[in-house]
This record gives C-alpha cells, structure tokens and sequence, in this order.
C-alpha cells in the first residue's frame, strides 16, 4: 500500500503506519480505509453475517488506533492488523457455540445457501461465456461458499486467510498464533474437506 | 523443549499419491501417472473445481463485498476523539507578566514538517518529535516542554524547538545532500508558517526507499 503525498514519491506503508503512531489522524484514515475492505471480507466469510462483520471492522479499527503506538515493527503491521481482526472472528464464533445448543442441521446450512444465492444476483450477466457453463460456475461458488460454512473455525481461518487474502504462511501464523506448521496441516485439511464437498456440487 | 508432532494428515489417495502433490502441481498438465490413475484424476478434478470457484469468489467479493460507509465514519470520529495532541508548545516568549497564552501542539508542528518533507525531498519522514528543549540538556522531567519566563524589561526571544525524525531516504542521490535539503525546508517552513526557531533537527535514517 502507498498512498501519494503533495508531490514526490509515493509513501511506503511503514511511513503511513509510522505517522499514524505519531498520531497523525490523516495517516491512520489512510490506514483505516485501505484495510476496511480486506477487514469486512475475512469477517464476513468467517462469520457470515454482515452486520457481525461490521462489528469486527470498527473493533478492530479502533483496536489499531489505540494499541498502534505499540506495535514496535511497522513492517508488520498487515499481520498484526489481520491478527487482531482473526482473533476478534474467532472469539465471535465461540461465543456465538457457546450460546447454542446443537450443531448445524442441514436446514442451516440450506439457508446459508440461500442466503448466498440473493446476494449477488445476475453477477455473471455480461460474461462471455455461454450460460450452461455460467450457470455450473455459479453454483460451484454458492457450494464453496456453502461448504466453507462446514470446516472448523480454525480451517476456514486458514484457508480464508490462504485462498482470499494471500497472506503468507508467516502472517497466517502470526494471525492465528500458531506455529506455520500447525497452519500447513491445517489449510491441507481445509482443500481436502472443501474439495470433497466440491464434488457433490459438480 | 519437544513439542508433539501434529499427526498425519490421511492425504494419500487410493494410488498412494500425496492429495498436497496434486494441489501444487494442479496448474500443470497432468502428468503420465495421473493421466491413467482413477484416482489421481478424480483428485484433480475435484481441485480444479475449488480453484476456480476459490478465483471467481475471491474477484466477487472483491467487488459486492462492502461495509456500510457509515462503519468508517464512525471509527474516525471515535479516533478524532481520543487524538493524541501532544505537548502544547508556546507560540511566543512568556514574560513574568504576560504569560503565553498562544499555544500550538506538537502534532500541528509535526503535520507542517511532514507536509514539508513530502513536497520537498525524496526523504520520507516517518517519526516525528517536536520539543522546546533539546533531550540532552533537561534538568527535570518537568522541564521538558516548558520555557522560563523572561523577566518583565529583558529582551525577548522566541521559544526554540528542537526536532527529532525517523526516515526513510532514497539511495540513488546522496543521503548527506537529501538531509540538508530537508532541513533548510523544515527550518524555513516553521518559522515562515508559525514563526518559531529550530534549534536542532536530528535525523536517524531507518530505511531505504523501494
């Protein structure tokens, strides 16, 4: 990320990050606006619900505002911000298991899915392709995201933060505070599971 | 200290390959065994589908996935309200009798300096700290940010600041050149925009420019 001052070269995130520790206010909107997206998207993939996943963005925003003169590497701030946000959607799911009493039923998981299927509708209209193989496309995303709705928290973590968001193993493992090993068998459970209920979608 | 190992994963198809071998190679042509294996194949398949459902998902929510533009509003007010000015630093000398009672934060200081740096150098500033004595020469820690008032009769001198950054610079011109560019800039620019003195501007080079 680099964001372009009056003139001269565009600023390097660790400029922005060093700023915003100083606490210049126009530094941390830089921040806060670039990594809203990114922030809403994992929330939301982990957490399925929209305005949970806005919880998560102000939480975690707020979090990086206070705790920012903390953070001692500002090299790693796009692992740190991710793992505040991570921890914040974990800790939501678990308390979301505590509260209930069984385990998803499949009419659960069929609403899910419904839910997927209103979210964007007509979005493969103007594609060039031919609408037979639109229309398997379609309903292969609405089954993987169907389907991330049956991994551990842990896995769809993983591979949320793998597959969406292209963190490295590392960051991974800094989100989730887990060795990069713990992560590697993780994310290969998580394409095993996901991949198995691909085939029931073909 | 042993850690446990994490226990294996069953990733082996019916042939014996390693499902993981598959995923990395899932790009390539298949290869011979693969192009025979019943099982290898099915793997494929099924890894091919979740590639490309995991490539269009991560363009669609990419472009329909969207918080609420109040969400940003909300967290900057609430930023604006626990903003970090800083130390207030004296705009004008106090005298025994007249107070100063005109006062700039630090972090308005600091805002001038960076915009100076940003307009003016290849030199990107990252850390800012404005005092009105230098760290070295503290008697107390009180006496930090505070300027004795000159006795009511003795002539009056603008307070001074002393300026301390962090910054990236670019390696393609000379460092010393870019440093004492910035520094007339920043010097100019504080005294022609608020009318205080730099005494000394301390610059520790963190990094290099990519």
């Amino acid at each position: 990320m680099t964001a372009e001052p009056a003139s001269c070269t565009p600023l390097s995130e660790q400029t922005i990050v060093g700023r915003a520790q100083d606490g210049d206010i126009a530094s941390f909107e830089i921040l806060a606006r670039h990594y809203q997206g990114p922030i809403f998207r994992l929330a939301y993939r982990m957490l399925s619900d929209r305005g949970d996943a806005e919880d998560v963005v102000q939480d975690t925003l707020v979090q990086v505002w206070r705790r920012l003169p903390t953070l001692t590497d500002p090299d790693r701030f796009r692992g740190w911000i991710y793992q505040i946000a991570t921890r914040r959607c974990l800790s939501m799911l678990r308390q979301a298991t505590r509260r209930q009493t069984q385990p998803a039923t499949a009419d659960d998981l069929q609403s899910a899915h419904d839910d997927n299927q209103d979210r964007s509708p007509g979005r493969n209209e103007g594609s060039h392709q031919d609408p037979a193989s639109t229309a398997v496309h379609a309903a292969q995303i609405r089954g993987l995201q169907t389907q991330l709705h049956t991994l551990t928290a842990e896995q769809r973590a993983c591979w949320v933060l793998r597959e969406l968001h292209e963190l490295t193993y590392p960051e991974i493992a800094q989100a989730l505070l887990l060795p990069v090993s713990t992560v590697r068998g993780c994310l290969a459970r998580a394409r095993q599971n996901l991949a198995r209920g691909m085939a029931t979608w073909r | 200290m042993e850690v446990a190992p994490t226990p294996p994963i069953q990733s082996q198809l019916g042939c014996g390959r390693n499902i993981d071998d598959i995923w990395d190679h899932i790009d390539d042509p298949p290869s011979p065994h693969e192009s025979t294996c019943p099982d290898c194949q099915t793997a494929r398949a099924d890894l091919a589908d979740l590639v490309t459902a995991t490539r269009q998902l991560r363009t669609e929510d990419t472009h329909d996935l969207h918080a609420n533009p109040q969400v940003i509003e909300r967290i900057l007010t609430i930023a604006r309200s626990e903003i970090r000015r800083g130390r207030l630093l004296p705009l004008q000398p106090a005298t025994a009798s007249h107070p100063s009672d005109l006062n700039i934060s630090e972090q308005a200081i600091a805002t001038i300096i960076r915009r100076v740096g940003d307009a003016n150098s290849t030199i990107q500033i990252r850390r800012c700290t404005v005092r009105t004595r230098h760290p070295d020469q503290q008697s107390s820690p009180a006496a930090q940010s505070s300027v004795a008032p000159v006795p009511d009769g003795q002539p009056l001198e603008k307070p001074k600041l002393h300026v301390g950054l962090r910054v990236s610079v670019d390696i393609t011109t000379p460092i010393l050149e870019q440093v004492d560019n910035l520094r007339a800039a920043i010097i100019y620019a504080v005294d022609h925009e608020v009318g205080m003195n730099i005494s000394t501007i301390d610059i520790d080079v963190d990094d290099i420019n990519d």
